[in-house]
């Protein structure tokens, strides 16, 4: 019953898949920003 | 039993050659539609006449040189290499009937640089050209992604015993599916989902930035077409810099970092195996080189005060990095900025990153994350080695879709297609040399077209020397079909023509 609930709440894995695609993609953006800001930081700008 | 083929089987690979490139005819249909649409009927005319010449060669070829034998692991080989050349010479047809290219050398460029989702260009006067031949352009960077064999394998192309053979020489050797065809198919499917996806998002963004509702569709099919195939074609010749957006340069990075990922690992996630996207080797050495690099490229770009803010060192250095990195080639600068501004260091960082390149079975060029992560891994396990007495056995794992033990074979391979890469490299950078560009530009333009990227420092013009337009097509093609198909072609070549032993 629990199950049953929790996989009607889930999304459909496809949709799921895809919004972990881009969130993965997103994430290594903010890292690159995040890269960015300490190379900035290093040097003293920020 | 014989080892070298014969004049046979040279019938076998045109026979499916043709049967390829006719189907691939069709793809015409959809520029022109689109000119018809659009009341562009010369562009139109041009695309239904190049339809029924490619038909005609590809139908002619398909009919005469059947011979009713199964194609095997070479003739998939050679006939991935040959109908990659045979395509560039007939899909300039269009190009070169629209008056935008100064020669059918210059069109046949473009082929090939689309196609292997290169993305540099020799095109006049891109900025006016007609809707049918954008739709063509962005048609063939987002169909070379896949892969033409794939689209082949997927639609009609039985393959028989060398339907593998066909695929793997297209420089893809995940199977998604024990068949091939059904992996050719999931590879498609995989590509229409994120193609509707990605020009919705494109599309609302263009309209945010003030574009009419029907031309921010078309730039962001267009757009997106080139993104996830890693491409860099756009239809401006400012390329995304046209846009002015930070929320369209948002958007393509990433869905150009989900395009640069294996298909293998799309199927993985749209199955629900979320986990081996943060697991993966190649997401793993993906993360690492992007942020080394990245410190390198702003190091280099601090030191010359060249983007003095964050807003501009993210939306100019990082954003080209990462188009370096995946293989894509958009740019938010103009290609002389890299010659004037960027400075040797982080010129270095987006050379490497463009070599580099994204994952294995993916649009992306370069010698691939997987490659650098076994490499980095081998590395490990040697100097483990050498730390532990000689009668330890050292045992290396790595993760890509499971657990995998690190062997000689693997090691082999990806240094042998490494050092090929760079060998063709060497080849473009020497080649511009003689050229007369400075070394760096040479350098940093042989770094683009051998790993398929696109971004230029502005060396890649209609004024180039014929010579260096040959080597450039040679590269892109090699790069992009990880060279067994390319020797498995010369060898069938040369064999057929060498003296035979009896």
């Amino acid at each position: 019953m629990t199950r049953e609930l929790a996989s009607k709440r889930s999304l459909p894995p496809l949709v799921a898949g895809v919004l972990a695609e881009i969130g993965y993609a997103s994430a290594i953006g903010a890292i690159g920003i995040l890269t960015c800001a300490a190379a900035l930081f290093m040097s003293g700008v920020l | 039993m014989r080892s070298s083929p014969r004049w046979r089987d040279l019938g076998i690979v045109l026979h499916y050659t043709g049967k390829i490139l006719a189907g691939y005819s069709f793809l015409c249909l959809i520029p022109a539609l689109t000119s018809l649409l659009a009341g562009e009927y010369a562009p139109a005319a041009d695309f239904f006449l190049s339809f029924g010449a490619i038909l005609t060669v590809g139908a002619s070829l398909a009919a005469f040189c059947r011979n009713g034998s199964r194609p095997g692991w070479m003739h998939g080989m050679a006939t991935a290499g040959i109908s990659w050349l045979v395509a560039m010479v007939v899909s300039a047809l269009p190009y070169w009937l629209s008056g935008h290219y100064l020669s059918y050398l210059d069109a046949m460029f473009d082929v090939m640089s689309g196609l292997t989702t290169t993305g540099l260009t020799l095109i006049q006067d891109l900025d006016h050209v007609s809707i049918g031949l954008n739709m063509w352009r962005h048609l063939l960077t987002f169909v070379g992604g896949q892969g033409i064999i794939v689209l082949a394998l997927a639609l009609f192309v039985e393959g028989g015993g060398g339907g593998y053979g066909f695929y793997v020489g297209e420089g893809k050797d995940e199977r998604l599916f024990p068949s091939v065809m059904h992996t050719a198919k999931a590879i498609w499917k995989i590509s229409f989902i994120y193609l509707m996806v990605g020009t919705a998002a494109l599309w609302l963004a263009g309209m945010t930035i003030g574009l009419s509702p029907s031309r921010a569709f078309l730039h962001g099919l267009w757009i997106y077409m080139a993104d996830w195939s890693t491409g860099g074609f756009a239809p401006m010749s400012q390329n995304v810099l046209y846009y002015h957006s930070a929320l369209y340069e948002a958007i393509t990075f990433i869905f150009f970092v989900v395009g640069s990922f294996n298909f293998a690992l799309h199927a993985a996630v749209l199955k629900g195996n979320r986990k081996e996207l943060i697991k993966n080797i190649e997401t793993v050495s993906f993360g690492a080189t992007l942020c080394i690099l990245t410190m390198l490229a702003c190091w280099g770009l601090m030191k010359l005060q060249v983007y003095p803010d964050l807003v501009s060192l993210i939306r100019k250095g990082f954003y080209q990095l990462a188009s370096a990195h995946t293989t894509t080639g958009f740019m938010t600068i103009y290609p002389r900025q890299f010659a004037a501004e960027w400075g040797d260091l982080a010129l270095l960082a987006v050379i490497m990153a463009m070599l580099i390149g994204g994952s294995a079975c993916s649009t992306a060029g370069g010698f691939k994350g997987l490659r650098v992560g076994i490499l980095a891994k081998a590395i490990i396990q040697d100097t483990k080695r050498l730390l532990r007495p000689s009668s330890a056995v050292v045992v290396q794992k790595y993760h890509y879709h499971g657990l995998r033990t690190l062997g000689e074979r693997q090691v082999r391979g990806a240094a042998l297609v490494v050092l090929m890469y760079m060998v063709i490299f060497a080849f473009a950078a020497a080649a511009g040399c003689l050229a007369g560009f400075p070394f760096l530009e040479a350098v940093f333009e042989a770094a683009s077209v051998t790993g398929n990227v696109g971004l230029s420092i502005g060396v890649t013009t209609a004024s180039i020397p014929t010579g260096l337009k040959l080597v450039y097509i040679f590269n892109m093609w090699a790069g992009r079909l990880e060279f067994m198909a390319v020797l498995a072609s010369a060898g069938f070549v040369a064999s057929l023509f060498g003296k035979r032993k009896l």
